[in-house]
C-alpha cells in the first residue's frame, strides 16, 4: 500500500492532473505491480538479460 | 433461413460472387439492425450509412461488370475506433480525441476497403484501451450478446458486440495486454492476436507501443483466416512491420490434427473459477479424441509475465499522454480507468521499466524453447467466467485485469500468436475462451487446430442468431 499523501506529492511534482478518486485507483495498479515485481527474486540472472528495445530494423539493414 | 447478417463472410462472398446477393440490400439489411439495437448495445460510436451505403453501390456495379475482387468485396466491416480513418473522426473511443480527423487511413483500413470491403462504421471501444470490460463512459457500454446484464469483454468491446447482434460480419480489434482476446471469450467469437508486426501498426492509436497489435474479429475460424489474408503484410512506413511473405491462412483448415503435440503450461492451472477449470478439461479430453497428443509443461518464467507486461503496458501509455496529462481541461477528459493506468505510469522508475524488458526477454526465450518440444501452447484464456457488470466498473476493471494479465499477457510480452476460440458455455450459459499460443509466424498452424476444434461445435446448439437480443 503506498501513502496517498506520498502518492499526491509525487504526481504535484511533475505536475500531473488527477482527481481524488484517481489515488485509489493507481495506488491499486501500483500494489499489484509491486507484488507481481517479487516474482522477479525467483531469477537473479535476469541481469544477465539484454532488454527488449525497439529498433528500426530497416534504418539498420540500410547503413 | 439464416439472416444474411449471420452468415459468415465465406458463406456471403460465394453468394455476392454469384449475385444472388446485393451487397446494397446487405448493407442495408445490417443497417436496419443498427438502427433497431445500437441504441441498446452500443455496439457502434459511429455508424457510417451514406458512405457505406455508396461503397456498397460501387461494390454491386463492379461485380455486375465482371470486377470480382475477391472474397471481401461487399462484406461488411465494422472498424474499431482506434483505426484511423480518413476523413471520418477517430476517437479511440475517449473525449480527448473528439474531433480528431485523420487525413489517411490506418494501412490496415486500406487493405480490407482496397479489397472491397464496406465499412460500415467506427466501434465502440473501452476508451483509449484502458479495460478489460466495455464500460464508456463517454459513448456508453457496450453490452454482451449472450446476455445484456454482462460485460463483452474488452477493450475491443464493440467489434464482439456488432459480430455476436449481427451488425458487422468482420470487425478489426487491437490488442495490448489482451483486448482482442478477452472479448473473443467473453462473447463467443473468434480472435487472432497474431505475431508481433505481421499487421502494420500505421495508424493504430498507440496504447504502448512494444505491446499493440492489430488482428480480426470473427465469428468462424475461416472468416479469422480470410481477414487475416488482407491485413498481415509488409508495410515500408512502420518500423516494426515485418517483412515476410503471407501464406493463404485460408488453407489447411480441414486438415486433421493427429500427431499434433500440444503442451499445457501449468501456469495456465492457476486460479481458474470452477466452470473454467471443468471446461478447460473437457476442451483438452475432445482434442485428444481428434489425435492430439497433450502434457502439461512446467514453464517458470511464466510467473513473470504480470510484472513484464503490466510495468511496460502503463510505462509506455503514460509516455505517450504525458503532457496531456498536465493539461487539466484536457486530462479531465480521460475516462477515470485509463487515466489510472497513465498516472500509474508515471510513477514506474526507470529501472523497474528495464527489469521488465529484461523479464521479456526471459520469457521469450522460455516460451520459445517450450515450443521446440511442442506446436503449440494452449490455456483458457482467461481464468474467470464473463461477469456481470458492477457498479463499481472502475474497481471490477482492476480486478479482471489483475486476474487476466498472467494468461493474456504472456503472447504481448513475447509477440507471440494468440488464437482465442470459443471454449464452452458456463453454467449461467455464458461464453468461454481458450487460447492457442504458437511459435512466432505459426498463424496458420493455430487457425488449422482451431478449425478442427471448431467443427466439435463448442457452443452446442446456440448460435448467434438464436440469442434472445435478436429474437
Amino acid at each position: 500500500m503506498v501513502e496517498k499523501d506520498s502518492l499526491k506529492q509525487d504526481l504535484d511534482a511533475q505536475k500531473l492532473y488527477y482527481q481524488e478518486t484517481d489515488l485509489r485507483n493507481v495506488n491499486q495498479i501500483l500494489t499489484d505491480i509491486k507484488e507481481a515485481e517479487a516474482s522477479l527474486n525467483n531469477f537473479p540472472d535476469l541481469k544477465e538479460e539484454i532488454p527488449i528495445s525497439i529498433y528500426d530494423k530497416g534504418e539498420i539493414m540500410d547503413d | 433461413m439464416t439472416n444474411p447478417a449471420f452468415l459468415t463472410a465465406t458463406e456471403l462472398s460465394k453468394l455476392l460472387k454469384e449475385k444472388e446477393l446485393s451487397p446494397v440490400e446487405l448493407t442495408k439489411n445490417i443497417f436496419d439492425r443498427i438502427n433497431q439495437l445500437n441504441s441498446s448495445t452500443k455496439a457502434y460510436i459511429l455508424p457510417l450509412k451514406d458512405s457505406a451505403l455508396e461503397q456498397a453501390r460501387k461494390a454491386e456495379d463492379e461485380i455486375a461488370n465482371g470486377k470480382y475482387k475477391g472474397p471481401l468485396h461487399g462484406i461488411p466491416l465494422g472498424i474499431k475506433d482506434n483505426y484511423e480513418t480518413k476523413d471520418i473522426e477517430t476517437t479511440g473511443g475517449s473525449k480527448v480525441f473528439e474531433n480528431n480527423i485523420p487525413e489517411e487511413n490506418a494501412f490496415s483500413v486500406d487493405q480490407l476497403l482496397d479489397a472491397g470491403g464496406i465499412m460500415i462504421g467506427k466501434l465502440n471501444m473501452h476508451p483509449l484501451g484502458g479495460g478489460l470490460t466495455g464500460t464508456n463512459p463517454a459513448y456508453g457500454d457496450a453490452v454482451n450478446p449472450w446476455n445484456t446484464d454482462y460485460m463483452p469483454g474488452s477493450s475491443s468491446s464493440g467489434s464482439a458486440t456488432a459480430l455476436g447482434t449481427g451488425l458487422a460480419t468482420l470487425t478489426t480489434g487491437s490488442d495490448t495486454f489482451g483486448s482482442i482476446r478477452v472479448p473473443a471469450a467473453m462473447s463467443g467469437i473468434y480472435g487472432m492476436k497474431p505475431t508481433y508486426g505481421l499487421i502494420s501498426s500505421t495508424g493504430l492509436m498507440p496504447l504502448a507501443w512494444s505491446l499493440d497489435h492489430a488482428g480480426p474479429m470473427t465469428r468462424s475460424v475461416a472468416d479469422t483466416a480470410l481477414m487475416l489474408n488482407y491485413m498481415a503484410g509488409y508495410d515500408p512506413k512502420d518500423p516494426l512491420s515485418l517483412n515476410v511473405s503471407v501464406p493463404d491462412y485460408t488453407k489447411d483448415l480441414n486438415k486433421d490434427i493427429k500427431g499434433i503435440k500440444i503442451g499445457i503450461p501449468t501456469h495456465f492451472l492457476k486460479d481458474l473459477d470452477e466452470d473454467i477449470e471443468k471446461l478447460f478439461h473437457q476442451a483438452v479430453a475432445t482434442l485428444q479424441d481428434l489425435g492430439a497428443e497433450i502434457k502439461e509443461v512446467d514453464i517458470p518464467e511464466l510467473s513473470l509475465t504480470t510484472f513484464a507486461e503490466y510495468t511496460t503496458l502503463i510505462s509506455e501509455s503514460s509516455a505517450y499522454n504525458y503532457e496531456t496529462l498536465q493539461e487539466q481541461a484536457e486530462a479531465e477528459k480521460y475516462a477515470a480507468d485509463p487515466r489510472a493506468f497513465f498516472l500509474a505510469g508515471s510513477l514506474i522508475n526507470a529501472p523497474q521499466y528495464n527489469k521488465a524488458q529484461q523479464a521479456r526477454r526471459k520469457l521469450v526465450k522460455a516460451m520459445k524453447n517450450a515450443l521446440k518440444d511442442f506446436d503449440i501452447l494452449l490455456g483458457p484464456t482467461i481464468p474467470l467466467t464473463t461477469p456481470p457488470y458492477k457498479e463499481d466498473w472502475m474497481a471490477q476493471n482492476l480486478e479482471v485485469i489483475r486476474r487476466s494479465i498472467p494468461f493474456t499477457g504472456v503472447a504481448n510480452s513475447t509477440g507471440l500468436p494468440s488464437f482465442s476460440v470459443p471454449m464452452g458455455l458456463d453454467s449461467d450459459g455464458m461464453p468461454t475462451g481458450m487460447q492457442l499460443i504458437g511459435n512466432h509466424l505459426s498463424e496458420k498452424l493455430l487457425f488449422q487446430i482451431g478449425s478442427a476444434w471448431e467443427k466439435t461445435n463448442p457452443l452446442g446448439n446456440k448460435t448467434y442468431e438464436n440469442l434472445d437480443i435478436n429474437q
